[in-house]
């Protein structure tokens, strides 16, 4: 199988505000958020990156969604610099996280419109993958409700139709589930392995392990910015659960306080 | 070129299916226009209770066509007689008589004519002077020998309700212009950072450029028919403020050239593309629309002192100031109401606004770039 993802010792760093320094109590400028990470993501798999709250998992995707600079390192999304020509790595791409809103004053049918111009998606085509989305997703019943009277998990579902109007191969998602009701959430994870079935190649983040037990194909494990171990998921747990795993690798990384 | 028009039309959708933003966007024009028609009425009120009041005209060598005139005026009105011309005039600037009148025989080969002297800052001598030159010009075909009509308008330069206006309207219309850019600008640069709704755009493989672009050109367009309301609201309200507060609309005179309209119009779109380039960096830099439109507010002060620098604009307009973007908006209003806007400074302002705009998307795509100006928290 093609590597369509392949992530080089990606460093990033944070200068920190005074605001800032006092929520992550400490006194130091700057924080590194990713830490020299490498891993690779092939065609037809789902990804999973699995770590504690602000282990950089959040950031790594962000730099390989291009939103935001690595300081050293480098993404190539089907051979693509995320450095070099971001535009091209955006086309390739869709990016689901919560930072990324949808305008309240909208509707779900006009907004997928719109960004289905923007990546310059074909009418005819753009109008039949529309109807299938909105289908499989029941956006069909509130297409013409602005976005700002739907509810949380509603927002979820367009926010996901919108980030793929175009059709990415590698679909990114940061925390898929996180905060969707357990319907929306079978929805999501199963549309996921649709999408790895159709040779999509899938990245997601989370900090759930039973979601990478039930939907990832590889795994790596992220601590405090640096990739512990990237592998097949089996590999990785060699028969135990997850959970334990991790946290023999927790412990060994930082230290037995956890 | 084709997401920028994708860009702008969803903007334009956004700001013109909206009626909040509509409101903000044209609320203030419409105000403009009710308060002044009000005040107008009011003060025109003010000035004309006095109905019974006698207009004094002062007349030099009577005859019988001017008796004839007098005839016809409705007007209640007291002839008075001069001997020469000297004495009535002297009696005119002292305010004795309201209108003067004297009959000039025609030098070698000139004709005879009717001078008539008034005040079109004085709102009785402009009153007179509405009601006498008609009829004076109406019958002159009626009397022999055929005489020409010239009025000389004393109203100078130093009255004040014209100096006033000079001085007001182009700050008038520059904080228009840029009330127009702050209603829309904060929201949609500034807000959409602060809801999170940029990022969904700059995921798009859009150039940033573009997004930049196109949110300049959408804004522009927006605060532009902004300002065409609110500018209609002033130029249709003052004539009924102007005239009954001292019948300043004969010394401010609107009528303008098509040319001079022309002027103005290119002026003013070039304005408000410089007002929204500014407030659009502004808001690009400021985390939420509240800390925009803080930052916006030394720029409407600093707008307002420019504006009001028209006073120093004299008659002698040095053409090459117009190459100082902002500033050449006062240089070129000021110009317009003074009727010597040329050719040449709508040029340069042209010129140096187009400068400032290119300057200032340049700026504008960097900043858009910026991760630390996009996801600044
Ligand atoms: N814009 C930022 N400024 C400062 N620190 C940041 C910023 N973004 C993330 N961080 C810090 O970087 C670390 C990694 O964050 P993140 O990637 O969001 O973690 P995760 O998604 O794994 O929970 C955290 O300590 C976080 O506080
Ligand atoms: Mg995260």
């Amino acid at each position: 199988m093609q590597e369509t993802l392949i992530v080089q010792n990606l460093v990033k760093t944070f200068e920190l505000s005074k605001k800032q320094q006092k929520i992550e109590r400490t006194k130091l400028k700057i924080k590194v958020a990713v830490d020299g990470l490498s891993f690779t993501a092939k065609e037809g798999e789902i990804y999973g990156l699995l770590g504690p709250n602000g282990a950089g998992k959040t950031t790594t995707l962000r730099i390989i969604s291009t939103l935001i600079k690595p300081n050293s390192g480098e993404v190539f999304v089907l051979g693509k610099s995320v450095i070099k020509e971001p535009e091209k790595v955006r086309s390739e791409i869709g990016f689901l996280t919560s930072e990324l809103k949808l305008e309240d004053f909208f509707t779900p049918n006009y907004l997928y419109d719109y960004f289905s111009d923007l990546h310059g998606v074909e009418k005819s085509v753009s109008e039949k993958r529309k109807t299938e989305l909105f289908k499989k997703f029941g956006i069909d019943k509130f297409a013409e409700v602005k976005i700002a009277d739907l509810s949380t998990g509603m927002k979820q579902k367009v926010s996901l139709v919108v980030s793929i109007v175009h059709d990415p191969k590698v679909v990114i998602f940061d925390e898929p589930t996180n905060g969707l009701d357990v319907l929306t959430a079978k929805t999501v994870t199963d549309f996921l392995i649709d999408l790895k079935n159709q040779g999509k190649t899938i990245i997601i983040s989370t900090h759930i392990f039973s979601l990478v037990e039930k939907i990832c194909d590889r795994v790596g494990i992220i601590i405090n910015g640096k990739m512990i171990v990237s592998d097949a998921l089996q590999t990785v747990t060699g028969g135990k659960s997850l959970e334990d795993v991790f946290f023999d690798i927790y412990k060994k990384e930082v230290g037995e306080d956890a | 070129m084709r997401n920028v028009l994708i860009i702008i039309k969803k903007e334009l959708k956004r700001f013109f299916t909206d009626r909040r933003m509509l409101l903000a966007l044209f609320l203030p024009g419409i105000v403009i226009y009710l308060v002044y028609s009000l005040m107008g009425n009011f003060i025109g009120g003010a000035v004309s209770t006095d109905k019974n009041y006698c207009y004094q005209i002062g007349v030099v060598e009577s005859s019988e066509d001017l008796d004839f005139v007098f005839e016809r005026v409705s007007l209640k009105n007291e002839k008075v007689e001069f001997s020469d011309v000297e004495t009535a005039k002297e009696s005119f600037s002292n305010g004795d008589v309201d209108l003067v009148i004297y009959y000039q025989k025609g030098h070698s080969g000139s004709m005879d004519s009717y001078e008539i002297f008034y005040n079109s800052a004085d709102v009785k001598s402009t009153t007179a002077y509405a009601e006498f030159a008609p009829i004076l010009s109406a019958i002159s075909a009626e009397i022999t020998p055929i005489f020409i009509l010239s009025a000389t308008d004393v109203a100078t330069e130093e009255d004040v309700s014209m100096y006033v206006m000079k001085m007001v309207l182009p700050m008038l219309i520059m904080t228009m212009l840029l009330s127009g850019c702050l209603a829309v600008a904060p929201e949609s640069i500034a807000g959409e950072k602060e809801r999170g709704t940029i990022a969904t755009l700059l995921i798009t493989p859009i150039k940033r450029s573009y997004i930049a672009i196109g949110k300049v050109i959408a804004l522009s367009i927006t605060a532009l028919s902004s300002a065409i309301v609110s500018f209609f609201g002033l130029v249709l309200s003052i004539p009924k403020l102007a005239s009954s507060a001292g019948g300043m609309q004969m010394s401010l005179n609107f009528n303008f050239s098509f040319l001079d309209y022309l002027g103005l119009f290119i002026v003013i779109l070039f304005t408000v593309m410089c007002f929204t380039i500014i407030l659009s960096i502004i808001s690009t830099i400021a985390k939420s629309v509240k800390e925009a439109s803080s930052y916006a507010l030394p720029v409407m002060i600093l707008v307002m002192i420019v504006g009001l620098s028209g006073m120093l604009v004299g008659e002698t307009v040095n053409e090459f100031l117009c190459l100082i973007p902002i500033y050449n908006t006062v240089q070129c209003i000021s110009a317009v109401f003074s009727k010597n806007l040329t050719a040449l400074m709508v040029a340069l302002t042209v010129i140096s606004d187009l400068v400032f705009i290119v300057v200032g998307v340049v700026v504008m795509a960097k900043l858009f770039n910026s991760e630390r100006v996009m996801f600044s928290k």
